[in-house]
């Protein structure tokens, strides 16, 4: 049954709440008191939970998603974009530090006033995570990243480079993040046992490294350093390092790196669970680059309160547009929808499409219009189905693009290569997610997450054997 | 025209400043249109162009007829309402792109014969047939079928007949207009650079009273010198009451120097186009950004511009994501730009109505030029339009360079040429697009 509980983590120093106040630039050589992020849990759902890192910058409501950004901006989202995404939900940004070691320098970015401030994201009420990994790029074991006790060769957008613990918290500090990610020997978890073990090792000695780094930077002073457990697939070298990282003086969060790289679900289901059982449970938890919904649901059942993702990537490079249900009543409207062959909206989809599929040699009035362009959580609209579709992305929707584009536009504009696609893509699909995370929130709190859960992946499996099973 | 009103507000010498009411919005002239050639400005949505406050966009019917086609955006309730675009809009002939982008086209009397890019069959373009689209696709204004030569063709023969022959077309263009209350079917007049043809030209446009004109057959890489001229003898031999449009041109000095001599509307995709190369629009020319010159500048891309991007954004930062071409950076900076190109026609129409023009010239060109190096064109325009540039001792040896801004901040030719070449076709943004993000 759901309980209560509050249980603040932070990383000693004066955790009050005015202490939540936006800061700006930090001037340097000024006096500034020791703030760090604070993490509360509101309400727990089973091993699900609820709560808020409050930050000098602003606060994340968790579980929460921190959106994916490339070299200090979104992809394809001038500002005036993202801003309007803040009313559904974006409170934090993801930042891969590694993107700052060359092009720009740490310097260029410090003498540019600090990232905050040089990305122009220095508005109050975003959280800036800094993090030693671009979930975007996937490092399988193939291409396996070597390291020395010394340093770790990484992947930057201007190619390979290496990177020791005092060059990353240098790139690092000239971000003023409010919280950063402690470089890790981040590994495959198809890594063999030794390396594994040679991972857990040097991971813990770079911590250390990184937080001495860190205690010599101004810029980092108010900000929160977590730790990211390696380990690779092998639970008992997770849980050493989990043993030895918990509780550390100065780390006041935790990631779990290394997923996302080929391990099936089970596996990560297992590690997660290992390491989550070895961490203070007051203390905020991310999981780095891993975010389907279904990986989402199953990681908050576990206890994760942090994502960073290049999921909405994936999706809106591939022409889709977010288009499941948010609740089980909109899913259940819908399905009533569907069975009403009358239904206006999509008799006259029908209609449409059954003239475009003759032209386009598919056999006409036999699928509904939607059957052609989707699956059961996205719309292709790269689909014919959608040529004259004057519906937005996703009715009821409240984002930019859907309240003021149609699918059909969007078609088009795939159709014709046009970059305007990806931006009303994006923008539609960072706004549904942010809604998804809510509607999470919201489940826990009121202690129906397993409910919640068990009704988004029954409705895929609805879904897998009904309209969409034969595709 | 009971779909155009244009009332002259202001006139400064030959240049004038005016209003123009279109079915869809009142717009001011001098204006620049950006170029949405397949019905979005490149990364840009349209509710972006409406806060940079553009007036007119154009599409183009070539391109919009082979996807989405016309029909389905008269299903779609016209191409306002299809990219909902609530302004002024200008659909061109589809000519234009069809001579420049297949080999395979042929003019005859009839129309343009070519082959289909889809399914190789041969196909005819008619007056009555562009017509037609541009009547599903529902522009405020609409271009006449013109048979196109390039400027830098050398035949005579061809001009001559093409002349003519344009002329014979807008008949068939009127007969076959069937919106004439809410569409506006300009005249083009072609006559290459040939004092001559283009005075007949003139003459057999304007007896059949169309409601605007547009200069057309430059921008194709003539040299700028008979360029200016062309510009000049059109707007001195068309009427004074309705609107003049030299099509595709789209670099700032062009547009400074041809509001001089009297011309109102322009258009090109070069702001958006240069964008993707990494260049910004600035008073003293262009900034190419991948230049390493600006990976520490934390100044805005224009000081004087008071965009989105500028009020943000820093050279230094846009510096290492122009150099890869990402999206994100192509983006502001196109944003930049048009915001540029707006500024720009603000700035000359607030100059002619407070009769000052001839001194925003010569400071537009001071600043663009200041070792005093004015190109021969520039000068020769200036002239045209009776403003005296403060000539600095080297003005007689042209700088014989055919791009605006040649003072660019940055250096090197590859960009100048690459844009004179996009500005030579309006349309074939995809391919060049990669070129640039190389
Ligand atoms: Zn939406
Ligand atoms: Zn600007």
């Amino acid at each position: 049954m759901r309980r209560r509980q509050r249980a603040a983590a932070g990383g000693g120093g004066s955790g009050r709440r005015q202490a939540v106040a936006h800061l700006g630039g930090l001037a340097a050589g000024a006096c500034i008191p020791l703030i760090t992020a604070m993490f509360t849990v509101s309400y727990s759902d089973g091993d699900a939970r609820s709560g808020e890192l409050s930050t000098p910058s602003g606060a994340v409501s968790t579980p929460g998603l921190l959106v994916y950004t490339h070299r200090g901006g979104s992809m394809n989202l001038t500002p005036d974009l993202l801003e309007p995404l803040r009313a559904a939900g974006l409170q934090g940004l993801q930042l891969d530090a590694l993107q700052f070691l060359n092009q720009p320098t740490p310097a260029v970015v410090q003498g540019g006033g600090g990232g905050r401030k040089f990305m122009a994201l220095d508005g109050p009420g975003t959280v800036l995570v800094a993090t030693g990994r671009d979930p975007a790029i996937y490092e399988y074991a193939g291409a396996m990243r070597q390291a020395t006790n010394e340093w770790a060769s990484v992947t930057t957008p201007t190619g390979a480079a290496t990177v020791t613990p005092e060059r990353y918290v240098e790139a690092v500090a000239a971000l003023h993040p409010d919280v950063w990610v402690a470089l890790s020997d981040d590994i495959p978890s198809d890594s063999r046992t030794d390396r594994a073990a040679k991972s857990v090792d040097r991971t813990a000695a770079w911590l250390a490294a990184c937080l001495a780094a860190a205690a010599q930077q101004p810029g980092l002073a108010a900000a929160a350093a977590w730790a990211a457990v390696q380990g690779g697939q092998y639970l008992h070298e997770r849980q050493r390092y989990a043993e030895a990282v918990a509780g550390q003086p100065g780390v006041s969060g935790y990631v779990l790196g290394g997923l996302g790289t080929g391990e099936s679900p089970e596996q990560r289901q297992q590690i997660v669970q290992a390491v989550l059982q070895r961490l203070p449970a007051g203390a905020p938890r991310m999981l780095s680059s891993v975010g389907t919904p279904e990986e989402v649901l199953e990681a908050v059942a576990q206890g994760i309160d942090l994502f960073d993702t290049a999921y909405l990537l994936d999706v809106t490079n591939g022409g889709y547009a977010l288009a499941f249900p948010l609740s089980p009543e909109a899913d259940q409207a819908e399905q009533q929808a569907q069975q009403q062959p009358g239904a206006a909206a999509g008799a006259a989809a029908g209609a449409a499409a059954g003239t475009l599929q003759a032209a386009a040699g598919v056999a006409a009035g036999e699928a509904p219009a939607d059957a052609c362009g989707r699956d059961d959580s996205k719309l292709n609209l790269w689909a014919l189905a959608y040529r004259t579709d004057k519906r937005p992305l996703l009715p009821g929707c409240t984002c930019f693009a859907c309240a003021n584009h149609t699918r059909a536009y969007v078609h088009h504009l795939l159709q014709t290569h046009e970059m305007t696609a990806q931006v009303l893509l994006e923008v539609h699909n960072t706004h549904h997610y942010l809604q998804f995370f809510r509607e999470i929130r919201t489940a826990i709190a009121a202690g129906r997450f397993a409910a919640f859960r068990d009704w988004f992946l029954q409705r895929r499996q609805r879904w897998l054997v009904s309209e969409g099973g034969e595709q | 025209s009971p779909a155009l009103k244009f009332e002259v507000l202001a006139q400064c010498g030959r240049a004038r400043a005016a209003r123009m009411t279109l079915p869809h919005y009142v717009c001011e002239t001098p204006m620049f249109m950006p170029v949405g050639t397949q019905g979005s400005v490149k990364g840009l949505t349209s509710q972006q162009l409406e806060e940079l406050g553009c007036q007119v966009v154009l599409g183009n019917t070539y391109h919009l007829e082979n996807r989405p086609g016309s029909e389905l955006v008269a299903e779609m309730g016209g191409l306002h309402s299809f990219i909902n675009w609530p302004r002024g809009m200008l659909t061109d002939s589809g000519g234009f792109q069809m001579v420049s982008l297949l080999h395979l086209a042929d003019i005859t009397e009839e129309g343009v014969t070519f082959q289909s890019p889809t399914d190789g069959r041969r196909m005819l373009l008619t007056p009555e047939h562009s017509i037609q689209v541009q009547n599903r696709l529902g522009a405020d204004i609409i271009m006449a079928l013109d048979d196109v030569v390039p400027s830098t063709a050398a035949d005579d023969a061809r001009f001559e007949e093409a002349t003519h022959r344009t002329t014979r077309w807008i008949d068939r263009c009127i007969a076959a207009h069937g919106r004439p209350t809410e569409q506006n079917l300009f005249a083009i007049v072609q006559g290459g650079l040939d004092e001559r043809l283009r005075d007949i030209s003139l003459k057999g446009l304007v007896e059949r009273d169309t409601p605007g004109y547009a200069v057309g057959g430059l921008a194709g890489g003539e040299d700028k010198r008979s360029f200016v001229k062309v510009v000049s003898q059109c707007t001195a031999g068309l009427p004074d009451g309705k609107p003049r449009y030299v099509m595709g041109i789209g670099y700032p000095l062009d547009i400074v120097i041809c509001s001089a001599l009297g011309a109102d509307m322009y258009d090109s995709v070069y702001p958006t186009r240069t964008a993707r190369f990494g260049v910004a629009l600035v008073p003293e020319g262009m900034l190419k950004l991948k230049n390493a010159q600006f990976a520490a500048d934390y100044r805005p891309l224009d000081e004087e511009c008071g965009c989105m991007v500028c009020r943000r954004y820093t050279r230094a930062f846009l510096h290492p994501l122009a150099a890869k071409g990402l999206p994100f950076a192509t983006n502001l900076i196109s944003y930049h730009n048009i915001a540029y190109m707006m500024r720009l026609s603000r700035q000359i129409r607030e100059a002619i109505k407070e009769q000052r023009y001839p001194e925003f010239v010569r400071e537009y060109v001071a600043r663009q030029f200041p070792a005093g190096d004015y190109p021969e064109w520039v000068v020769e325009g200036c002239r045209l339009a009776g403003i005296e540039l403060s000539s600095s001792g080297s003005g007689g040896t042209a700088a014989a360079d055919g791009t605006g801004g040649s003072a660019a901040v940055g250096s090197g030719g590859g960009v100048a040429a690459a844009a004179a070449a996009a500005a030579a076709d309006g349309s074939r943004q995809g391919g060049a697009a990669a070129d640039g993000a190389g």
